[in-house]
Formats: C-alpha cells, sequence, structure tokens
C-alpha cells in the first residue's frame, strides 16, 4: 500500500513538473522541525477580487499559476493574491502540523485545504479585520492546523483579499509540538524586551515627572509611543487587549506613528532651540508640525474611507515617516556641525539608528526587499541601542547632578564665610582708593603748589616777610609730608607685596622703634594659603589692638598668630602685663570691633594674675584652595 | 474549609448547607471516574479524576486519597509520591494531549502510560537529567499522550522522594490552548524577568554613580533572586545550565545563601545609618553566624553524610521568617525614631517580601509542616489559586516600583537641594554686595573726618596765609595762581571723601544729579555739562539705597570724565523708559578701547559693576578710541522703589 502510494506520488509529481507550471511539493519527513514554505508556493494574482474557489482550483489545473520562488512579499497592491502549495506526508505516522502565516497585519484570509482526490479537508476564513476569538489557533500569527494522516497529499490554497495595506505571506509549516517549544523562547525573548523597555519607560516617566524638563518628557512620550506601536504591529495587543475589536487596529497603529513622528519633530525643535540661532529652522519645524496634525485628523477618518483611499493614505504614511526622518536626522546633524555641541551626538546616533529602522521597514512595505516579517528584530535592537544611548546620558546627568550639588554645598559654604569679609572689602577697596588719589592726585598737586610758593619773589628784603613765606612754603611741605604718610597708612602696602609674615614683621618693628614697649613676634612664618582680604583682616587686628597697648602704655607685649586654612581658621593670642582692656567700649578700638563682629569672630579674656592678660581673637578665613574650587 | 469559608461569607447557612450536599454528591461521583477526552476538550486538572498516596513500609498499597485541590501540594515528605487515573477518548480522530506537570524542580520522576493494558511509554524525567534529553523542551515536565478514539489510557506519576516540597499542580491539556498559554505563559515570564534585569542594571548603574555599599548590597540581592526566578521557573534549566543538571542543586543552595547575607549586609548598611541601637551590630551578626551554621549543617549532612535531613532546612525557613520579621520590626524603628519617609517606605517594601516568603512557604507546605503536623496530609493554611511564580513578580514589581520610587525622590530632593543652595548662595551674594557697599560709605565718612581733620585743617590756613602774603609778594599774579592751585587741592579732597551725608527721602533725583554735576563743574570749570532728567523719573519714589547708589556711580563715571577723559562736553541723560530707568553719560573726550579688561579695572568700572548688581541692573560702557565714551546704566524700576 505504501510503496504503491509513494509511486502515485511520484508519477503526479513527474506531471506536474512537466507541466513546468508548478513548484515542487512540500515533504513532510520524520524530523520536520519547521521550514519556511516560499520555495513550494505558486500564486496568482485575481484582480476583479471575485473568483471563486472552484474557479480558482480550475486555474490552477489549467496552470494559469505563476511561480515566485523565495519572494512573500509583494508589497502595496490592490490585487487579490491566490497561493498553493503542495504537501505530502512521507511519514508513516500522523504529523500534527501547524502552517503559520506570520504576518499579523493581514486583514483577510481564506485558507483551504484539499485532500489528494481533491475533496476539501478544509476551510478558514480568518484575519485582522475579524474578531480574535474567532481563530482556529490563539496566536498573534495566523495558525492553520493540519493532521496529516501518513502518506498523504494535501493541496493547500491561501487567499489574501485586498487591503489599504502591503502584503506580505511568510508561509511556514511546523510540527506542532516543536512550534510550541520554539515559541516559548521567542515570546520569552519579546517578553524580556518589554520588560526591560517597561522598566525603562518608568523610570525616564519618574525623571521626567521630576526634573520637569521637556528633554525628558518628549524622551518618554516617544519611548512610549515606539512601544505601543511595536505592541499593536506584532499582534499582542489585538490578541491582549482588544481581541473583540478589529477595527482599531489601523487606526491605532496609524495615529501612534503620526504622533510619534509630531513629538519626534517637537522634541528635536525642543533640543535644538538654544543651539541654533536661525529662524527658518524653527518655522520649518512649525510647518512639519501643523502637516502632522493635519495627517492626523485624516487618520481619524481613515475607517469611514473607502479601501483604495486608505490604500493610498497608506502609501503616503510610509513616504511621510522617511521623509520626517531624515529631515530630523539633517537637522540634528546640522545643529551638531554648526554648533559643535557634544549633547547632540547621542541624539544624532539615535536618529542614525531610528532612520536605518525607517528605512528598511518602507522599502519592505514597497515590497523592494523580500523580508520576512519575523526579521523585525531590527527594531528591537535598535530600540535598546537608543536605550543603552539614553541611559549613559541619564547617568552622566545625575552623576554630574550629584557632583554639582556637592560643589554647590562647598560653595555655600564658602559663600557664607566670604559675604563676612564683605564689608571688609569695601572698606578696604575705599581706602585703597583715597590712598591712591591722595598719593597720585592730591600729593602731585601740593608738590607743584610747593614749587609756585618757593619761586615767589618778595618785596623788599624785609627778614620777617621771607620768614613768613619760608613758614607758609614748610606749612605746605608738612602737609605733603602728612599726605604721604596718610596714603601709606591707608594701605598696608607691604602685605600686597610680601606677605602676611612680612608685614606683620614690618608693623612690629615700626611699633618697636615708634614707642619704648618691647612687642615680640617671634613667628618666622606664617600659612600664606588664604585669600588677600582673610590677611588684611588679620593685619588690621593686629594693628588695632598693638596700638591700643601701645597707647595704654602696657609691657611685655607678645604675640602668635596660627592659620589653618584647611579648617578654615585663624586664632590671634596676645600676652601681655599691664591693666585690662575694656574691649566693649574702647573707642580706639572700634575697627578692630567690626572686624570681629563682621567676621562673627570670638574674643576670649584670660587674666593669669593680676596684671598679666592673655587675649584670644579667632576669625574665619577663606583659604586659597576653596577659592580654587569656587573659580 | 476552602469551601465553607467561602460559602459562609457568602451566604445564609441553609445555603450552605445545600451547597456543602451538592458539592459533597458531585465530589463523591466523581471518585476514580475517568477523565473524558472529547473533540472539543481543551485541559483539566486531575482534581476529583485521580489518586494518590504518600509510600511507606506500613502502608498498604490501596491506600490512595483522591486529589481534592487542584495544586497537589504534599509539603515536604521525603518519601515516594505515586498518583494515577485513567482517561478516556470520545474524540472522532486520534487525539494528542499534553500532561503537564507544572513543577519544574521535581528531582526524579516516572511517568507510565499504560494504553488498553499495554505499557506504551515510560518516561523518565527530572531536574537531575540534561534538559535536551526531554520528550517535549519546556521549562515544566510535557508528556505527550497520543489517545485513539474510544480507547482508556491509565496514567500513572511516580516521584522519588526529594527534599524539596512535593508541590505538585498536574493537568491534561490540548495542544492548541496550550500553545497559547504557553505563549502568554513565555510572554509574562519574560516581561517579569527583563524588566528585573534592568532594574539590576539600573542598581548597579546607581552603584557605580553614587558609590554607596547599600546599593552594591542591593544588587547583589536582587541577583540572587533573579537567580532563585531562574532556579523556581525552570528557565535556569532550561535556558542557561540545562546541559548541567547537577548545577540546579548548587543553585538554590548559593541561591538561598547569598540572598540571607545579601539581606543581613544590606540591613546592615541601611540601619547602621539610620538607628542609634548599640545591640543592632550583634544582632545582625548572630543572623550571619546563624545562617553560615545551618548552612554548613545541610552541606555536612546532605550532601557529604548524605543522610536526607529536614531540619536544617526547616531551620534555613525559620531564618528567613524571623529575618523578615526582624527587619520589619527595624523599619518601624527606623520610622518611629528617625522619623524619614525612607523608614516607611522600607518597612512597606519589606512587609511585602515577608508576606510574599509566607505566601510561598505556605504553597510549598514548609508552613502546614512546621505549624500544623507533620502528619497532615494537606499542608498549605489556605488554598491559592495562582501558581508560585507569580508571588515572587507581584513582589518584584511591588519592590521595582517602590524602590525606584525612592530612589527618585531622593533625586528629586537632591534637585532640590540644589536649587534651595543655589538661592541662598544668591542671597548671600546679594547681601555680600550690600554689605560691600555699607562698608564703603562706612569708610567714606571715616576717611573723610581724617581728612579734614588731618589736611582740611592746614589747607585752610595755608590759604589764609597766601592770601595774607599777597600784599608782601610782587608778583600777584603768581600767588593767584597758587591760591588757584590751593583751591583745585581742596576741590580734589572734597570730591574724594566729602561726608555727604543726606537725609535721602526729601532728594529727588533730579537734585542728585545736579549735586553730582557741580562738583564736576567745580572740579573742571571749562566743561561745558548738559543735562536732562525726565519728570517721570524724577517724581519716582526710588528708595535710599538706590538713591545712594545712583549718586555714588554718577559720581564714579564724573570721576573717570575729569581723570582720564580731556572732554569738552559731557551730556548727562536720565530717563524712565517702560520699567528701567537709564542713566547715560556721554563725553566727546579722548575714549579708551573698551574691550580692555586691564582699562575697565583701572578706570573704576568694578566699583559701579558693583553697585549695578547691588541694584540688579546692567552696565554697558561704550567708547573707542579718539570717539568719546557713552555709559549706559540700567536700572530696573521694580525692587528699587519704595512701594
Amino acid at each position: 500500500m505504501s510503496k504503491g502510494l509513494l509511486i502515485y506520488i511520484i508519477l503526479l509529481l513527474n506531471t506536474l513538473n512537466v507541466l513546468g507550471q508548478m513548484n515542487p511539493p512540500f515533504i513532510v519527513e520524520d524530523d520536520l522541525t519547521n521550514l519556511n514554505a516560499s520555495n513550494f508556493i505558486s500564486n496568482f494574482g485575481d484582480v476583479t477580487c471575485e473568483r471563486s474557489i472552484d474557479d480558482i482550483v480550475e486555474l490552477w489545473n489549467e496552470g494559469s499559476f505563476t511561480t515566485i520562488r523565495k519572494k512573500s512579499n509583494i508589497g502595496f497592491t490592490q490585487v487579490c493574491y491566490w497561493m498553493q502549495f503542495q504537501l505530502i506526508n512521507e511519514t508513516d505516522t500522523t504529523k500534527n502540523l501547524f502552517i503559520e502565516i506570520s504576518n499579523p497585519e493581514l486583514e483577510g484570509i481564506d485558507f483551504y485545504i484539499f485532500d489528494e482526490y481533491q475533496q476539501p479537508v478544509k476551510h478558514v476564513t480568518t484575519g485582522s479585520k475579524f474578531p480574535f476569538q474567532q481563530r482556529e489557533v490563539d496566536y498573534r500569527n495566523f495558525l492553520f492546523t493540519l493532521n496529516a494522516v501518513p502518506f498523504s497529499i494535501y493541496t493547500i490554497f491561501i487567499k489574501v483579499d485586498k487591503q489599504p495595506n502591503y502584503v506580505n505571506v511568510p508561509v511556514k509549516v511546523w510540527d506542532a509540538q516543536y512550534k510550541i517549544e520554539a515559541s516559548q523562547i521567542v515570546e520569552y525573548r519579546l517578553g524580556m524586551f518589554y520588560g526591560i523597555m517597561l522598566l525603562y519607560l518608568f523610570l525616564m516617566g519618574l525623571i521626567s515627572y521630576f526634573l520637569k524638563d521637556n528633554y525628558y518628557s518628549y524622551y518618554t512620550f516617544l519611548l512610549a509611543l515606539g512601544l505601543a506601536f511595536i505592541f499593536i504591529n506584532e499582534g499582542f495587543a489585538f490578541q491582549y487587549f482588544w481581541p473583540k475589536y478589529p477595527w482599531p487596529q489601523n487606526v491605532i497603529r496609524y495615529l501612534i506613528l503620526n504622533t510619534y513622528m509630531l513629538v519626534s519633530i517637537l522634541f528635536v525643535g525642543n533640543f535644538v532651540k538654544d543651539k541654533l540661532s536661525s529662524n527658518k529652522v524653527f518655522n520649518f519645524i512649525r510647518g512639519g508640525a501643523l502637516f502632522l496634525l493635519f495627517i492626523s485628523i485624516v487618520i481619524l477618518l481613515y475607517p469611514a474611507m473607502n479601501q483604495s483611499i486608505q490604500f493610498w493614505i497608506s502609501i503616503i504614511l510610509s513616504i511621510v515617516i522617511i521623509i520626517i526622518h531624515f529631515l530630523i536626522f539633517a537637522i540634528l546633524y546640522f545643529s551638531y556641525k554648526s554648533s559643535g555641541d557634544k549633547s547632540l551626538i547621542g541624539l544624532v546616533i539615535a536618529y542614525i539608528v531610528a532612520f536605518g529602522i525607517v528605512l528598511t521597514f518602507t522599502l519592505v512595505k514597497f515590497g523592494l526587499i523580500p523580508i520576512n516579517i519575523d526579521s523585525s528584530r531590527s527594531i528591537y535592537v535598535g530600540s535598546i541601542i537608543v536605550s543603552v544611548i539614553f541611559s549613559v546620558l541619564l547617568g552622566f546627568r545625575v552623576k554630574n547632578s550629584i557632583a554639582d550639588n556637592k560643589n554647590l554645598r562647598t560653595e555655600l559654604g564658602l559663600a557664607g564665610i566670604r559675604s563676612s569679609f564683605a564689608l571688609l572689602e569695601g572698606q578696604e577697596k575705599e581706602r585703597i582708593r583715597v590712598a591712591d588719589e591722595l598719593h597720585d592726585g592730591v600729593g602731585i598737586k601740593m608738590s607743584a603748589l610747593k614749587m609756585k610758593l618757593s619761586s615767589l619773589k618778595y618785596k623788599g628784603d624785609d627778614d620777617g616777610r621771607k620768614q613768613k613765606l619760608t613758614n607758609i612754603i614748610e606749612q605746605v611741605d608738612n602737609s605733603c609730608n602728612n599726605i604721604r604718610s596718610l596714603s601709606h597708612s591707608l594701605v598696608p602696602r607691604n602685605l600686597e607685596r610680601y606677605g602676611l609674615s612680612a608685614a606683620i614683621h614690618d608693623l612690629v618693628n615700626e611699633s618697636n622703634q615708634r614707642s619704648k614697649i618691647k612687642i615680640i613676634f617671634r613667628q618666622k612664618k606664617l600659612a600664606e594659603n588664604i585669600d588677600n582680604i582673610s590677611k588684611l583682616a588679620i593685619y588690621r587686628l593686629v594693628e588695632g589692638i598693638l596700638n591700643e597697648l601701645i597707647n595704654r602704655k602696657v609691657e611685655q607685649v607678645s604675640f602668635k598668630l596660627v592659620i589653618i586654612p584647611s579648617i578654615q581658621q585663624a586664632s590671634i593670642n596676645f600676652r601681655y602685663i599691664g591693666r585690662r582692656v575694656e574691649f566693649g567700649v574702647n573707642r580706639n578700638l572700634a575697627t578692630v570691633r567690626s572686624i570681629i563682629q563682621v567676621l562673627n569672630g570670638q574674643v576670649r579674656w584670660t587674666m593669669d594674675t593680676m596684671w598679666s592678660n592673655e587675649l584670644d581673637i579667632e576669625i574665619p578665613v577663606v583659604s586659597k584652595t576653596t577659592e580654587n574650587v569656587k573659580s | 474549609m476552602y469551601l465553607y469559608r467561602k460559602s459562609f461569607l457568602k451566604h445564609k447557612i441553609f445555603i450552605l448547607f445545600i451547597f456543602l450536599l451538592t458539592g459533597y454528591s458531585c465530589l463523591w461521583a466523581s471518585v476514580d471516574m475517568p477523565i473524558v477526552i472529547g473533540d472539543d476538550f481543551t485541559s483539566e486538572y486531575l482534581k476529583n479524576h485521580f489518586v494518590y498516596r504518600i509510600e511507606s513500609a506500613k502502608d498498604s498499597a490501596d491506600d490512595y486519597q483522591l486529589i481534592s485541590y487542584k495544586n497537589l501540594s504534599l509539603g515536604i515528605v521525603n518519601k515516594k509520591v505515586s498518583i494515577k487515573g485513567r482517561i478516556y477518548s470520545q474524540a472522532s480522530s486520534t487525539k494528542t494531549i499534553l500532561l503537564e506537570i507544572y513543577n519544574p524542580t521535581i528531582d526524579e520522576g516516572y511517568v507510565y502510560i499504560t494504553n488498553n493494558g499495554n505499557v506504551t511509554d515510560t518516561i523518565k524525567f527530572g531536574d537531575k537529567f540534561k534538559f535536551n534529553q526531554r520528550a517535549f523542551k519546556h521549562r515544566n515536565f510535557i508528556f505527550p499522550i497520543a489517545i485513539e478514539p474510544n480507547t482508556e489510557a491509565t496514567i500513572s506519576i511516580e516521584i522519588e522522594p526529594q527534599l524539596e516540597a512535593m508541590f505538585l499542580p498536574i493537568r491534561l491539556i490540548e495542544e492548541k490552548l496550550f500553545l497559547k498559554k504557553s505563549t502568554k505563559d513565555f510572554l509574562s515570564i519574560g516581561i517579569m524577568l527583563g524588566l528585573y534585569l534592568i532594574y539590576l542594571v539600573f542598581i548597579i548603574g546607581l552603584f557605580i554613580v553614587v558609590k554607596r555599599n547599600l546599593f552594591l548590597f542591593y544588587a547583589i540581592i536582587n541577583f540572587f533572586v533573579l537567580m532563585f526566578c531562574a532556579f523556581d521557573t525552570g528557565l535556569g534549566m532550561q535556558f542557561i545550565w540545562g546541559n548541567s543538571p547537577f548545577l540546579q542543586d548548587i543553585v538554590i543552595g548559593v541561591t538561598g545563601f547569598g540572598y540571607v547575607m545579601g539581606m543581613i549586609f544590606f540591613g546592615r548598611a541601611f540601619f547602621s545609618t539610620r538607628i542609634k541601637y548599640p545591640k543592632l551590630d550583634k544582632i545582625l551578626m548572630m543572623f550571619i553566624a546563624f545562617a553560615v551554621l545551618s548552612f554548613l549543617a545541610i552541606i555536612i549532612l546532605y550532601f557529604i553524610l548524605g543522610v536526607p535531613i529536614l531540619v536544617p532546612l526547616m531551620l534555613l525557613n525559620v531564618i528567613f521568617i524571623l529575618f523578615g520579621i526582624t527587619i520589619s520590626g527595624l523599619g518601624i524603628v527606623t520610622y518611629l525614631q528617625a522619623g524619614r519617609r525612607e523608614g516607611f517606605w522600607f518597612l512597606l517594601l519589606f512587609l511585602v517580601q515577608l508576606i510574599i516568603w509566607l505566601l510561598l512557604l505556605n504553597q510549598r507546605g514548609y508552613l502546614g509542616f512546621l505549624f500544623i503536623s507533620p502528619d497532615a496530609s494537606i499542608y498549605s493554611f489556605f488554598y491559592l489559586k495562582t501558581a508560585t511564580p507569580h508571588y515572587i513578580f507581584i513582589n518584584m514589581i511591588a519592590e521595582v516600583l517602590i524602590v525606584s520610587t525612592i530612589i527618585a525622590f531622593r533625586f528629586q530632593n537632591n534637585l532640590e537641594e540644589y536649587n534651595i543652595s543655589q538661592k541662598k548662595i544668591e542671597d548671600i551674594n546679594e547681601e555680600s554686595i550690600k554689605a560691600f557697599i555699607h562698608g564703603q560709605e562706612v569708610e567714606r565718612g571715616i576717611l573723610a573726618e581724617t581728612l579734614e581733620e588731618k589736611l582740611g585743617k592746614d589747607l585752610k590756613s595755608i590759604k589764609r596765609e597766601i592770601l595774607k602774603s599777597k600784599e608782601v609778594v610782587d608778583d600777584e599774579e603768581s600767588v593767584s595762581i597758587a591760591l588757584h592751585q590751593l583751591q583745585d587741592v581742596q576741590n580734589d579732597l572734597n570730591r574724594i571723601a566729602s561726608d555727604f551725608v543726606i537725609n535721602w527721602q526729601a532728594v529727588s533725583l533730579d537734585k542728585i544729579v545736579n549735586r553730582v554735576l557741580d562738583q564736576l563743574q567745580m572740579a573742571q570749570p571749562d566743561l561745558q555739562i548738559s543735562h536732562s532728567v525726565s519728570d517721570e523719573a524724577a517724581e519716582l519714589n526710588w528708595d535710599d539705597l538706590t538713591k545712594l547708589n545712583i549718586y555714588r556711580m554718577l559720581q564714579e563715571v564724573c570721576n573717570n570724565v575729569i581723570k582720564h577723559s580731556k572732554a569738552a562736553h559731557v551730556n548727562v541723560l536720565v530717563q524712565l523708559l517702560d520699567e528701567f530707568l537709564q542713566i547715560e553719560v556721554k563725553d566727546d573726550g579722548v575714549g579708551f578701547n573698551s574691550n580692555e579688561i586691564a582699562l575697565r579695572d583701572g578706570i573704576g568700572l568694578r566699583n559701579i559693576e558693583t553697585r549695578v548688581r547691588a541694584l540688579k541692573g546692567k552696565l554697558e560702557v561704550l567708547s573707542k578710541v579718539g570717539e568719546g565714551t557713552t555709559t549706559h546704566i540700567t536700572i530696573p524700576r521694580k525692587s528699587n522703589i519704595n512701594q
């Protein structure tokens, strides 16, 4: 029986091959797992779309079908396509088979199976325009079962209705068990992808909510739209979200696509806003956005349109997508070229990826690439690449934000100290100004006056008169000296030129010369890495207190200075023998008091014995290193 | 108990009675009846059709009990378990159905399928064997059974003793439906794992960015949770270590140990900075010691001595529970003691984990074993419909959402803190400018006094003397020149530091301008000065500090005219433009290159800039060599006038 059957098959095959119009049949062997059926398919384009299965079988018998090897993708067409292939079970067991059409976008499919006697075995009408529950197998792609009995021949006809979208009919034959096993892995991977993207979306959502930055909001929105589009495109949405309602499929898909482009444009516009000065680009972006808004409205009317308008809208949308992506990429690229802003690099790369994906998909839609729908993996890879780029950018942003905050905290502390020096700085600025004016302006003018007076001639030789004039000149001279010394005393020039240590030693030497009191200051070196105004504050404090002590004629004055820039503090310690200085009310100490007060410094008196006194002053200082940090 | 509780809550007692009666009769009717497979068969659990027995030496072979739960859960019995039952086909053709054991962690078992009295299939299964050897490559154990029309098949399943709980949800399912369920199942598992995987990456990224150990420990915990999932769902066997099944036991051991350690160290890192309790560390260290000892005991007893023990395994679960309770307690303490928001969040987090863990232990029968009696046949406290991985996944999602939100909150705090600091710095800087100007004013007063004391008096006396000397000197012209020079010096001194204390409230803006221009005229009598102050600007009630600053800035600009410009004309324009006061001083002097910063510093522009900043205004100096200088000062009207 089995041998006879085999011979029958071979004979049949030969006959068909002699006719020259048929592909070889699909042979089911014991080790079948899955096989692409494209090589075995011949097809027929029915322009009228009104032929019945009987007409078609007849046409097939007449040899009107053509063989198109390896091409399941027909592209945009307004013709109904009939596909046919033969399947032979060569094994001696009943084979549970799944025949899969892995394009969930096909709107109407009629699936026929005939046995070797041309008796119908099965007829299933399905497609994405029918509710999901009507499917033979609940799966996002179209699956048809066939229990192929041993040594049998089946002829399979598939009719794909005219549809407004492109027509791609990748047919695969699966061993049922293997399909279940393989689909686990496929779904698991897709699930991983959605899981990753969902959390990523959630995090981006959180970030855009907290940052209140349009940049992230747009990106989050884009991400959500992209994800929704893939989810719908893969047929998941139909299966799990609205299985009863097939009509939203296309409208939602197109709306999402259009909104995606709209947000894309706004996102890019927002991003290059600060980077481009040209208004033309913005007008252009605005124009693009308005155009897309118009298309959105057209899409809303989509279900009410007739099929041929729908068809042209699909084509136009496919072209618009490419143009928009190309333009966005161009805008980004030129913004990057003209502004040199490195933050654009990530975005440019992201759009290269996006552009690549869109281009590939559009070429597929136009039937230019005979790609199987399963290879939409590029979308997944693309999204992951883009996500990684954005995550890295975000990571940097978070890192910078944390570092910025740290710096700002340091700066805040510094600003606090610095602000207490501001009053002192203002005073010092004024002193410098006056000193300069006295030295350069008034001083010179007085010298000129002196010269003028010296050149005066007297009436007669009266000594008294001469003396009088000499007195005036002496007086002027005296004023000149006063001006000079005032100018010098206003600004401690040594401090600026030679540093704190030298200036204080000069001050001590000068005081020792001026008075009989011996002042002892033995420190050779002081920490100099504090800023000038801090040095000045210390100098003024030492100066003021020494002057007061000299005025009070105390004895055995000695003092120490400790400056610790790392903790931003300086302390001055005086010791002397004599009466205690009433710090709070003394008029001569007004400057000292005001310095300590404005700097929030501290003063402490200790009396060892009746006469031995100790005065400690602590003030904050600004260290040079922290100042550098700020700048 | 389940039925009782459910009905009691919903209905009155008589309904309960009827319900129980019908329930019982149904139960009775279906005892040991085969599962009927028709053409429209989809799926059915073994409940009420198949029987089971836990094998022991004293039992007779007939003591099978009917399976009365969807998910048969026997707890840890460490004995051989047998299940058997019949299926009968009423389908029109040969039907392939799948027998699915929904527990991928069974160590070793056998399925015998007998068709019409002949054993047709004996299949060995278990996670002891390589994944590739499975007849049906799926994470669960699947056995395809082809049954001819109008025939009966007997299925008998034997599971060898194992340390893990005998959790045995088993069903028969038709291929097409199985494809649907399996794809959905894998899609959702994929989503969960993908989500969790990226979450792990996110936590590791945070650790790299923030460099805090807390995140590292947290990432370790999550890694082990992920490993546990891989083990418990069979996905590890299917996708990762399918060729090395011995890893299955090692993975679960290491995972348990790693998870506990990670939790303890995480708790230590988290609570040590938040709770002031000296014994905290000791308690946590005790947990570590306890966990290490339990693991050692398991390894020595089970893996080395080969003693099938239950006690250490139980201990381990006790540790988990105690630790969960302790951590939750610490969460409460943190919340109460530190009053921190995060204390609450972490409390929530650990409570979720604890509950999930208890649910899991309950479902697997560990809890029943511990707290009811080792002899009880069904060890679950309450029956749950959901399969195990769902608990873990719910936990995962709850955790991901909670922790991400906490982290986002912290990030937001960081940003807020940044903004607050920035505002503070701005405030301080504003204060500094004010203090700076105040210091200048105070010092100007003191210096004016000093100059008057030390020079003013002298100059006056010199002037008197020179005037007197007029009569004794031949050259009267020279004397008048000398007098002029002296006047010049006096003017200079006045200009440098005139102690200009006025009641600012009574002075309007035009008077201020006049005053400055008078000083300018006095210093440069030949200079032609024109000015205009708009009425609007003059009438506005500018605050005192603004007036002082305007006065000083004008003075400074005029000083520059005197000292540097050599100009013949000066024009001063003060007007109100919308919301701004604009002051323009224009001269036709020598000018300078306004781009040279050093020059700007030299001519006292810094001083003007400081004051302009204090008034939140703008300064613009336009000058070119030979083309004069124009100074624009713009001051916002708002914030500089008295309300």
